[in-house]
């Protein structure tokens, strides 16, 4: 089995290692990386990875993050499949790390049994916390106790798939009768079965992303200014702000916002809204280099150790909550997706409206101008008209000479 | 359980004894008009206290349709003191594996609050002697239509006309805080706000239902059905107007023959494997009393094969779920692309009466210019003249 993990990267020198790192040692065995125009160290970072035959490396420095990200996603997916003999593909940012429950990532995607070939995981977000020293794993150690943000998911490979942008959702361009509803009975007729679709979620959830998008007040002020001037991303409200609070200076006012004082932090914990969770800090404390001699190797075992030391009662409820957290992320979802489509109706409602507005005004213009065509010509056409023609033309040439003579 | 109603005389009673054995403590009946038995079934059970009836008799099921289950399953909440409700059709037979439909119900762990069950359905077959359960027993081995859902009761639910989807106070008009992803880290103001907005009614990660379906059962229920949906105050679709044409031609029987199998195809979809033999209602309905009458005997549901039929069920359900995520990103899709030629054409056509406008204000002058020119105001010095000798 082999376990292909695809990245876009942007400027990602203070994660993309333990990124790497981390994942190679849980099983990952090759990454293909889309390197978005970084300026920072992590060109270097993908050259070592490159170098050691881990990594297919795309450059695409072209401005349209937004625009693209979907293509370059889809892109990879195929590449996962057609050029690098993938069986799953599991699609992730940067700053997002697989964890496992009970196993290792590579057993866990062992165990998920045809025909299912998508593996949704939640992505709880950890708490931004204020500068200091040590790694960003070494000192974010807190996070949310049930995720808000969609989940991601990884697939099966397949030489054409369509991923989402954010890697939320993948599809296949030829599932067209497969997703077809039949009609009722009543007016339709039976079409036959359905033929299977190929993209099935697997019903558990064994797998949490620990997400880290707040690390330190210089990523985010770094980050805040990528968003800021990047006219790709949707002119949204929340953009606009971040462009006013630029313009006013005011960016690093927003981040000491952002970041919870210790006193909230403990309630929190206390409340249940957040939970410590040192799970990472503790893997990467041991984790070999992968790219040291023998390193690949070590860095399993180790993952395999580290998985094996975790007790059995645990994963139960670790896997308890990953149920929740996926079903409360579905609800959210659905509810977040009727909204959108209530306002999409209305939309497109207003802008019928507005359209036949629009119609009305024309239709209603070229009446007036027929109208004053008519009474143009009718002017022009009346016998004193004529009359005045028949004085004014000579008289105009007359004047004309004249000029001329002058 | 709530049900809507309309000539249901062949498989109403049915329904009601099946799911009143099951555990169903109280039905919530909107009839939608019936001419046939339908009200004397219903009467029966309203008399024995386990019914609630409401009479709808218009013929706008199409637009009105959603309020109706909306109010029942609002009802169920507020009245009867439900702790799930139940949506069903009168075809419609939940079928629960592991336990009665009571046991899987009472099952459900706290935090989750509704249930979603395929629908398979069940081939047509020829017409025969017999009640429809013990003549209809091959069905889809998957289920293509929607899945249905039962929910914890709440007093705020909304339930879509077809009981696929439920939602809670989702209405912007209530002032409800909505659930909603946050939007990307980077970009929010503030991080970790209270969970104030979790959402209500999280869908249960299990599935130990299916629903029997039963939408063809014979040639005169189709040929009322098809009459129901010609003449019951539906809009007017294309497939509507074809079939409509098909029905004054008098080519019922004939497309009826078309939907149902015969012994030779039923059994080479056995041996593919897309329909498979489901005797489970069938075997159960005929140990069952009717519980108006009877001694309160209820017959167990069987209980083998428990694990196999429940990793089909979450197949069926991830299959399905899976299907309309699907169409779902196809039709926001196209939504958008709707949008775009719409205010594309908006903008060709702003444009298109700018220009107008600038030509109706050229013309304008031209007018005002050879109305009030010296010669013009001769002429009209002259037509008074004229016009007053």
């Amino acid at each position: 089995m082999k376990l292909v993990m695809t990245l876009k990267v942007r400027d990602e020198e203070d994660v993309l290692e333990s990124n790497l790192r981390y994942h190679l040692a849980q099983g990952i065995d090759f990454f293909i990386v889309t390197d978005n125009g970084s300026v920072d160290r992590t060109p270097e970072i993908l050259a070592a990875y490159q170098r050691a035959g881990l990594m297919h490396l795309l450059d695409d420095d072209s401005p349209d993050y937004f625009a693209m990200h979907g293509e370059w996603v889809s892109q990879m997916a195929r590449l996962a499949a057609t050029d690098f003999g993938a069986d799953w593909v599991i699609h992730t940012d940067a700053d997002e790390f697989w964890w496992p429950v009970g196993g290792t990532l590579r057993d866990v995607f062992a165990a998920v049994r045809e025909p299912y070939g998508v593996l949704f995981a939640p992505r709880p977000e950890f708490i931004p916390r204020p500068d200091g020293p040590g790694a960003f794993h070494q000192r974010l150690v807190v996070r949310e106790a049930r995720s808000r943000l969609r989940p991601k998911m990884a697939h099966r490979a397949a030489p054409d798939v369509v991923v989402s942008g954010g890697g939320h959702h993948v599809g296949g361009a030829s599932d067209e009768a497969a997703v077809r509803p039949p009609g009722r009975l009543a007016t339709d007729p039976y079409s036959g079965p359905a033929p299977p679709l190929r993209f099935v979620p697997a019903p558990w959830w064994p797998v949490r992303i620990l997400h880290f998008p707040h690390r330190s007040s210089a990523h985010f002020m770094r980050r805040m200014e990528q968003y800021a001037i990047d006219d790709s991303f949707p002119d949204s409200a929340s953009v606009r702000e971040l462009r006013r609070q630029r313009a006013e200076g005011r960016l690093q006012e927003r981040w000491a916002q952002l970041v919870p004082d210790e006193e909230e932090v403990e309630a929190g914990l206390r409340d249940g809204r957040f939970v410590e969770d040192h799970s990472l800090r503790d893997f990467m404390s041991g984790c070999p280099d992968p790219l040291a001699d023998g390193g690949v190797a070590a860095a399993r075992r180790y993952a395999v150790e580290v998985a094996a030391a975790v007790p059995g009662e645990r994963r139960e409820g670790e896997l308890a909550t990953l149920e929740l957290e996926m079903m409360e992320a579905t609800a959210r979802t659905n509810a977040a997706r009727q909204r959108q489509r209530r306002r999409n109706r209305a939309r497109a409602a207003s802008s019928a409206r507005r359209l036949a507005r629009t119609r009305k005004r024309l239709e209603q213009v070229k009446g007036d101008n027929r109208r004053l065509k008519r009474r143009t010509d009718a002017a022009r056409s009346s016998p004193w008209r004529r009359l005045a023609g028949a004085v004014s033309q000579p008289l105009a040439r007359l004047r004309h000479r004249g000029g001329e003579d002058g | 359980m709530t049900l809507k109603v309309r000539d249901e005389e062949d498989v109403l009673e049915s329904n009601l004894r099946y799911h009143r054995a099951q555990g169903v403590d109280f039905f919530v009946v909107t009839d939608n008009g019936s001419v046939d038995r339908t009200p004397d079934i219903l009467r029966r059970y309203q008399e024995a206290g386990l019914l609630h009836l409401i009479e709808e008799p218009a013929r706008d099921f199409e637009h009105r349709g959603r309020a109706w289950v909306t109010r029942m399953a609002r009802m169920a909440a507020t009245e009867f003191g439900a702790d799930w409700v139940i949506h069903a059709d009168a075809d419609e037979f939940w079928w629960p594996v592991g336990g009665s439909l009571k046991e899987i119900f009472a099952a459900v762990p706290d935090p989750y609050g509704t249930l979603l069950a395929p629908r398979p359905e069940f081939v047509g077959r020829p017409d025969g002697p017999g009640s429809f359960y013990e003549r209809l027993v091959v069905r889809e081995a998957r289920s293509r239509l929607r899945p249905k859902i039962a929910h914890r009761a709440r007093p705020d639910v909304r339930v879509g006309r077809g009981a696929h989807r439920v939602r809670v106070g989702a209405n912007p008009s209530e002032g409800k805080p909505q659930p909603r992803p946050p939007g990307r880290a980077v970009l929010r103001a503030v991080s970790g706000e209270p969970a104030t907005d979790q959402p209500a009614l999280v869908p249960a990660p299990m599935w130990p239902a299916r629903i029997l379906h039963f939408p063809l059962r014979s040639y005169d229920q189709y040929r009322k059905r098809v009459e129901v949906n010609l003449f019951g105050g539906f809009d007017e679709t294309p497939r509507r107007r074809e079939l409509r044409r098909l029905y004054e031609e008098g080519r019922l029987p004939e497309l009826y023959a078309g939907l149902v199998l015969d012994d030779a195809q039923v059994a080479s979809r056995l041996r593919e494997g897309t329909l498979v033999a489901d005797h489970s209602l069938r075997d159960f309905l005929a140990d069952c009393p009717d519980p108006l009458a009877g001694d309160g005997r209820r017959p167990a549901t069987p209980q083998h094969d428990v694990e196999a039929e429940l990793a089909a069920i979450r197949l069926d359900a991830m299959s399905t779920l899976a299907r309309g995520e699907e169409l779902e990103t196809r039709r926001r899709g196209k939504r958008n692309q709707r949008l775009k030629r719409l205010k594309a054409k908006q903008r060709e056509l702003r444009e298109q009466a700018r220009r107008l406008e600038r030509e109706r204000n050229r013309l304008d002058a031209r007018v005002a210019a050879l109305e009030s020119g010296p010669l013009a105001r001769a002429r009209a010095a002259a037509s008074r003249v004229i016009r007053g000798s």
